[in-house]
């Protein structure tokens, strides 16, 4: 109860705790506080400061400031009948020093020497005193420089009535030049000035317009969309523009809207894996939008998700824009995933089923399409799950687990995440209550089968956390968690509405995914699905523990530092990487490595899992890691080789990495610069047939972790990136 | 057992096997203390003698420890339920709600947030932490946008001792019922569902802390609630907004003797011309306006010689006044404080604009001039002796002009200076402060006059009444006070907001002070009687600014929540709502003849809104008005947006002319 508490509480508020107490208390000379009441002390304190920052805030407010001052928490406490603390000035601010040992923030504190400061010549700091300076802020009307703050009647179409000065047209000419023209310098300029430019409210309209017509008269000018695409990311993080006034906002997503669902071009050229780029910014750009903008009444992300589902659901559509709706479903998050696309998945997963399995040859381009789209989904289903299990974890547990959830283990042939915490060697039963509430508690046995088995219900980042497959079936049918139903309550959404109970979820979610959800673990995969050929050693050797299987294959693999791009054959390498490429860009603090990795299995759907965009978590600098690979522990060498490029950003607080399919003669740089589509591992072609295949190239590879990354805990799926 | 709270957990778990040891009388004792409380003494003593009960009992076990009468309010939390039943009593509610009827689920779901509340108090109450704790957790983010900055003051509360000590929480929800407002469909279905599934927790929970005002007509929707939704007691009564309020102007005083004789004065030629515009002024308010309060309902100070001039003049200037509209928008003067530190906590600019005022933080409050004319101090006795009384410029010859500078500064307060007005005759300043006094200054002396002790916490605004004499002013302790200049204590006490007066605003025709509050309500309330008269809900943040149209039947209220409200005065509803702010707003200002309102605020942006259009469906639609489903307008475009880099603008003012001018402090960003 203390934990649950606790954990309530630093979400919320600050809190003294109990041990501060105790320091205190030692500090005055009461050596021996008996816990209890450093306990109720701390409770107590903690209640009185948050009391006193309440009423302070109303002096602040009536000073018409935005910064609480130390006067005005010293006016609180003197309201209160308290004394006041002495040595916070009005104007000056305490200075605050890093202690690096303890990651803390302290004020500064020097000693200072009385005598010298007696004998040093007083100089008194003057200050300039106040005085008041009138200028016009606007003239009739008009507002003097180079924008006229008058805001236009009229519809948006373009029938404004007023005329706007003519600085500002000037200004609009110059900008909407800049951001078409081919100089990125200017670009630059006009983007970082639309963002921070605080007088352009009035031009508002006449942007939007430039905008929203560009993206329909660009059609498939895949450079012009994604640079009206920074046109509406600068104005959205423009702080001084006000969206909410009726066209504005509509004009806007739908404008996004469409870069999302853009047609891909007829023709393939070089800048086709572009579109997938493109699509995965739209769509975190609208997710964005609809974060910012939307309210109870406007009801924007219902609106936005509608449309986006009506997209999903025409089949006509071809199938690069399926992908970009998904996207744009995961970007709103998983609520919106588990309402909008979970229940629409099933069928959805038919049709795409029927592409996927077509593997003649003719029609490669929209398999490999399709595979993007599956992939997609893959990661849908991925953060599904994980939320679920997130929420899972964090409620109440009946045997101790560690929480926060370790991450995975994978398998021998799989890329292995650094287990941040020590893996538990023990099966954890999910129990589901059938109650509409869907609450899930967690049960973890001591497990009298060391081997791991678990089921593929996870996604990467859970590794420990293994569900037993038979277990899970068992609680298929739905066991009471034995304990009180309200145990496991801490879901701060109520999954009332969610009436598929986890374990359906995780049943339906396999069945269609199957071994690329599984692959996130090291895992016996579920009989049903266990391609034909796997090896007994491969099940074997899933029966090391996680932090095993992780020396092991640290051990492994090879660091990427290795300059030369010779092919040097890993064949004994379960891994199987050749290093070709190694490309460093230090503005956006990106190494990108660039390695062919020899694919060994026939099994699509055993191979499934590599494929998919995965979220990553930060290791340390030191070792690396390799993400999503496909199940090779089958048999046959055969098979192309693929060239795998991953793209990695230190220190956004969210990060995501994307598979880059792309051939192997991409230039690396253009693969820096954005996301890419989840794909599927292809059939069995040859590598000439591969590197033939420039439409949807797959690409995968290793990256290497910059130096300056900090570690980085499980975050849930996001697709936020640093762009 | 009168120990305090916490201090020994064994003497806790004393008392409460003590208590458990006679669960029967526990029982009675609080049934006699019901009775008790209803005042129902023949029950009362007919049970006790049964039950051989002495009344001292009451005492020991039922009150708390510390206020008797806090405790006899918070007893009525006090349950026997099981505090498991308390998560699912409200999901229970809640999906009944849900599953009903959308005409009626937005009317219905307005209970959710106080029955929320009030079920986390009992519980609180009644000690059960943990699960209240997770009762909060729980539903708390399901709560509507607006509460949350009063769930997070909820969240602190989190024991029974601190629920006594909140003075926020306690005086929300012990006194004052909250009030919902339903349509008779709604709250049939509601009443039906509650009393057919035998939900007596939650039906004796609603009577004893709610307030349903059942109204017979369409279910409103969404957006209608969400429009007067926020105010921390829930919505206006319907009897709330009943009482008729004059909000006509007075009937000017005929100035018309005096005013020939100025007319001869002036050039000769031009006579005829200026005749005309003036009798058109003057004939106009001759009629007698129905809505209009008598000139003597409250007593005002007779018009000086003085004042008659200043009155013309101000007139002839009216004439000369630029027809703004929206065509046609002010320019607008800035002016800046520079090297303020962040310490100009209020500005005024007098009403015929020839003098700034401004309040600082550290308690001194200066004035600048902002004509070419200079502030002069009168001079010393000895000198005024020998000035000939009898001449015409004696007014001038009173100054010394050895003393004239642009600016004065005037020493006195020892808090920041929350507000400083200007007298309409200019001859006084009136201040208030965090140190809870009103001080007078004389602005022929430059010094102060009167201090005027009576509120016991900071004032947060003073405001002098356009007739001069009275002055409002609202502070901390939840109370607005009317005082006449001349009397040490106040003449009135508006005592009924629920949290602090955070500003004050006489009607133009002085009968009236409307006062918006931290509570998120504005109050309209009577001089006369005392009373409050309108009350209005909308705001869904504190109130920081209010400004009366100029012919005194709509009033404009912005806030923390950056949106600007106006309301009609005659049936207390809301007519607009006008947002496009980002950041809170601090000054509103209408233009002289009524057309353009300018807002200001903390986002460093003066914004221009046309008010012809929102007037002019006023005046149309009379009767539409009194209903509950009266037509919110929702404005958000501007006419115009002015930043300024790094200035928040405080003071917004319109010349006589219509020229706006704004006051504010630049800040400095220095990261």
């Amino acid at each position: 109860m203390n934990e649950e508490r606790k954990a309530v509480d630093e979400k919320s508020y600050s809190q003294v705790s109990a041990q501060t107490v105790k320091l205190f208390a030692e500090m005055v000379g009461i050596s021996d506080l008996p816990d209890g009441i450093a306990d109720l002390l701390a409770e107590d304190s903690s209640y009185r400061l948050r009391e006193i920052t309440q009423s302070s805030c109303q002096y602040m407010r009536h000073s018409k400031r935005k910064k609480l001052m130390g006067t005005d928490f010293n006016k609180a406490l003197k309201n209160s009948d308290l004394e006041p603390i002495y040595g916070y000035s009005h104007m000056e601010s305490a200075k605050f020093v890093h202690v690096p040992e303890v990651d803390l923030y302290c004020a500064e504190d020097p000693p200072v020497c009385l005598v010298t400061e007696a004998l040093e010549s007083i100089e008194v700091k003057h200050l300039t005193p106040t005085h008041v300076k009138a200028h016009w802020l606007s003239v009739e009307g008009g507002q003097k420089g180079n924008s006229s703050s008058r805001v236009p009647s009229g519809n948006i179409n373009g029938h404004v009535q007023k005329a706007l000065s003519p600085h500002l047209l000037l200004y609009y000419e110059n900008v909407t030049n800049a951001i078409l023209s081919d100089d990125s310098e200017i670009t630059q300029v006009a983007l970082k000035d639309l963002r921070s430019n605080g007088n352009i409210s009035s031009l508002l309209p006449y942007l939007i317009n430039f905008v929203s017509c560009g993206v329909k008269a660009a059609g498939h000018d895949l450079v012009r969309l994604s640079k009206l695409l920074n046109v509406m990311r600068a104005l959205i993080r423009n702080a001084a523009l006000y969206f909410a006034p009726k066209p504005y906002l509509q004009v806007l997503t739908q404008s996004v809207k469409l870069c999302v669902v853009v047609e891909p071009p007829a023709t393939s050229t070089n800048l086709t894996g572009d579109h997938w780029i493109l699509r995965d910014q739209a769509a975190l750009l609208l997710a964005e939008v609809v974060r910012r903008w939307h309210t109870p009444v406007n009801r924007l992300r219902q609106h936005t998700v509608k449309g986006l589902l009506d997209t999903l659901r025409d089949f006509s559509r071809p199938l690069p824009v399926h992908y970009g709706a998904i996207m744009a479903l995961i970007a709103f998050g998983h609520e919106t995933l588990d309402e909008s696309l979970l229940p629409f998945m099933p069928t959805y997963w038919q049709y795409l089923q029927g592409i996927v399995d077509d593997t003649s040859s003719a029609k490669h381009e929209i398999t490999s399409n399709a595979r993007t789209v599956y992939g997609a989904l893959l990661l849908a289903a991925e953060i599904i799950l994980r939320h679920k299990i997130k929420t899972l974890s964090s409620s109440k547990l009946k045997a101790t687990a560690p929480t926060p959830l370790p991450p995975p283990a994978i398998t021998k042939n799989l890329p292995v995440q650094e287990t941040a915490h020590k893996v538990p060697e023990r099966s954890v039963t999910m129990d589901t209550t059938p109650d509409t509430s869907a609450i899930v508690s967690v049960k973890i046995e001591p497990d009298s089968n060391p081997a791991f088995v678990a089921s593929p219900v996870v996604g990467v980042g859970f590794a420990p956390l293994t569900i037993d497959t038979s277990l899970a079936a068992a609680a298929a049918t739905t066991t009471m968690a034995g304990a009180d139903r309200g145990a496991g309550l801490l879901a701060t959404r109520d999954e009332s509405a969610d009436a598929k109970s986890m374990a359906d979820v995780y049943r339906e979610l396999s069945e269609m995914f199957g071994d690329a959800l599984a692959l996130r673990l090291p895992v016996l995969p579920p009989p049903r699905s266990r391609p034909a050929g796997t090896p007994v050693d491969a099940l074997a050797a899933d029966r090391r523990s996680g932090s095993e299987l992780l020396r092991e294959i640290e051990k492994q693999v090879a660091p990427p530092h290795e300059p030369s791009p010779s092919l040097e054959s890993y064949a004994d390498d379960a891994m199987d990487l050749a290093i070709k490429e190694t490309v460093h860009d230090p503005d956006l603090g990106i190494k990108v490595t660039i390695a062919r990795r020899r694919r060994r299995t026939a099994d699509d759907r055993a191979a499934a899992a590599a494929a998919a965009a995965q979220q990553r978590r930060r290791p340390p600098p030191r070792s690396y890691r390799l993400y999503g690979f496909d199940d090779d522990d089958d048999d046959d060498g055969g098979g192309g080789d693929d060239d795998a490029v991953f793209f990695y950003a230190p220190r956004p607080r969210r990060e995501f990495l994307f598979n880059y399919t792309g051939a192997a003669q991409r230039p690396p740089q253009a693969l820096c610069r954005g996301l890419a589509a989840a794909a599927l591992p292809q059939p069995s072609y040859s590598l000439y047939q591969q590197m033939s295949l420039q439409v949807a190239p797959l690409a995968r590879g290793r990256i290497r972790v910059g130096a300056g990354s900090q570690r980085h805990l499980l975050a849930s799926s996001n697709l936020a990136l640093p762009l | 057992m009168d120990e305090k709270p916490g201090i020994t957990e064994v003497v806790k778990a004393e008392a409460n096997k003590e208590s458990e040891s006679n669960p029967d009388k526990q029982t009675l004792l609080a049934v006699l203390q019901f009775l008790k409380k209803h005042n129902l003494k023949d029950t009362q003593e007919l049970l006790q003698k049964e039950a051989k009960l002495k009344v001292d009992d009451d005492s020991n076990n039922t009150v708390a420890q510390t206020n008797s009468e806090v405790s006899a309010a918070l007893s009525a939390y006090k349950s026997e339920g099981d505090p498991s039943i308390y998560e699912d009593q409200y999901l229970t509610i809640r999906e009944f709600i849900e599953e009903s009827l959308d005409t009626y689920k937005c009317e219905l779901s307005m209970l959710l947030y106080p029955l929320f509340v009030h079920l986390y108090l009992e519980l609180v109450y009644n000690e059960h932490e943990s699960k209240a704790k997770r009762f909060f957790i729980r539903f708390s983010a399901q709560q509507e946008d607006y509460l949350q900055e009063d769930l997070r003051q909820l969240r602190m509360v989190t024991k029974k001792e601190h629920m006594e000590e909140n003075e926020h929480i306690m005086e929300n929800f012990r006194t004052s019922k909250y009030v919902i407002r339903m349509s008779r469909d709604s709250y049939t279905l509601l009443k039906r569902h509650l009393q057919a599934k035998k939900k007596n927790f939650l039906l004796n929970l609603i009577q004893e802390h709610l307030y349903i005002d059942v109204f017979d007509g369409i279910p409103r929707n969404k957006k209608q609630i969400t429009a007067v939704a926020g105010a921390l007691g829930g919505e206006a009564r319907r009897d709330a907004n009943k009482v008729k309020v004059f909000f006509g102007l007075l009937k000017e005083p005929d100035l018309s003797v005096q005013l020939e004789e100025e007319e001869e004065a002036a050039d000769g030629e031009d006579k005829p011309k200026k005749k005309k515009p003036k009798k058109e002024l003057f004939s106009r308010k001759a009629k007698n306006d129905p809505n209009a309060p008598s000139a003597t309902r409250i007593p005002l100070p007779e018009l000086t010689d003085a004042d008659k001039l200043d009155k013309i003049h101000a007139l002839r200037e009216a004439a000369k006044r630029v027809k703004l509209g929206e065509e046609n928008l002010p320019s607008i003067c800035f002016y800046t404080f520079a090297n303020t530190y962040q310490g100009v906590s209020s500005a005024e600019i007098a009403e015929d604009s020839s003098m700034m005022a401004a309040g600082f933080a550290d308690g001194v409050i200066r004035v600048w001039t902002l004509t070419l004319s200079k502030l002069r101090c009168m001079k010393p006795p000895s000198e005024l002796s020998i000035i000939d009384t009898e001449a015409d410029d004696v007014l001038e010859r009173m100054m010394d002009d050895r003393t004239s500078a642009d600016v004065k500064v005037l020493y006195g307060h020892s808090g920041p200076v929350y507000a400083t007005r200007f007298s309409h005759d200019r001859k006084y300043l009136i201040s208030c402060s965090e140190d809870t006094m009103i001080r007078m200054w004389s602005l022929l002396t430059y010094t102060c006059l009167v201090c005027y002790k009576g509120h016991t916490h900071p004032v947060w605004d003073v405001k002098f009444s356009p007739h001069g004499y009275y002055f409002a002013s609202g502070g901390r302790d939840k109370a607005a006070r009317v005082w006449a200049t001349d009397q040490h204590q106040p003449v009135r006490i508006f005592a009924g907001h629920l949290s602090d007066v955070d500003c004050v605003q006489f009607h133009p025709n002085s009968n009236y002070v409307a006062t918006g509050s931290s509570d998120r309500t504005v109050r309209l309330w009577d001089v006369l009687t005392g009373n409050c008269v309108r009350y209005m809900t909308g705001h869904k943040a504190a109130v920081q600014a209010l400004c009366f149209t100029p012919c005194g039947k709509m009033l404009a209220s912005a806030g923390a929540d950056s949106l600007v409200l106006v309301w009609s005065i005659q049936h207390g509803n809301l007519v607009a709502q006008l947002s496009s702010h980002t950041d809170t707003i601090y000054s509103l200002a209408f233009s002289r003849e009524g057309r353009i309102l300018a807002t200001g605020g903390i986002d460093n942006c003066v914004k221009l809104w046309n008010m012809q259009k929102i007037s002019e469906n006023m005046d149309t639609d009379d009767l539409a008005l009194s209903t509950i489903h009266a037509k919110v307008e929702l404005v958000d475009k501007p006419l115009a947006s002015y930043h300024t880099k790094s200035t928040p603008v405080i003071c917004l003012h319109f010349t006589r002319r219509n020229l706006l001018m704004a006051a504010g402090a630049y800040v400095q960003t220095t990261h």
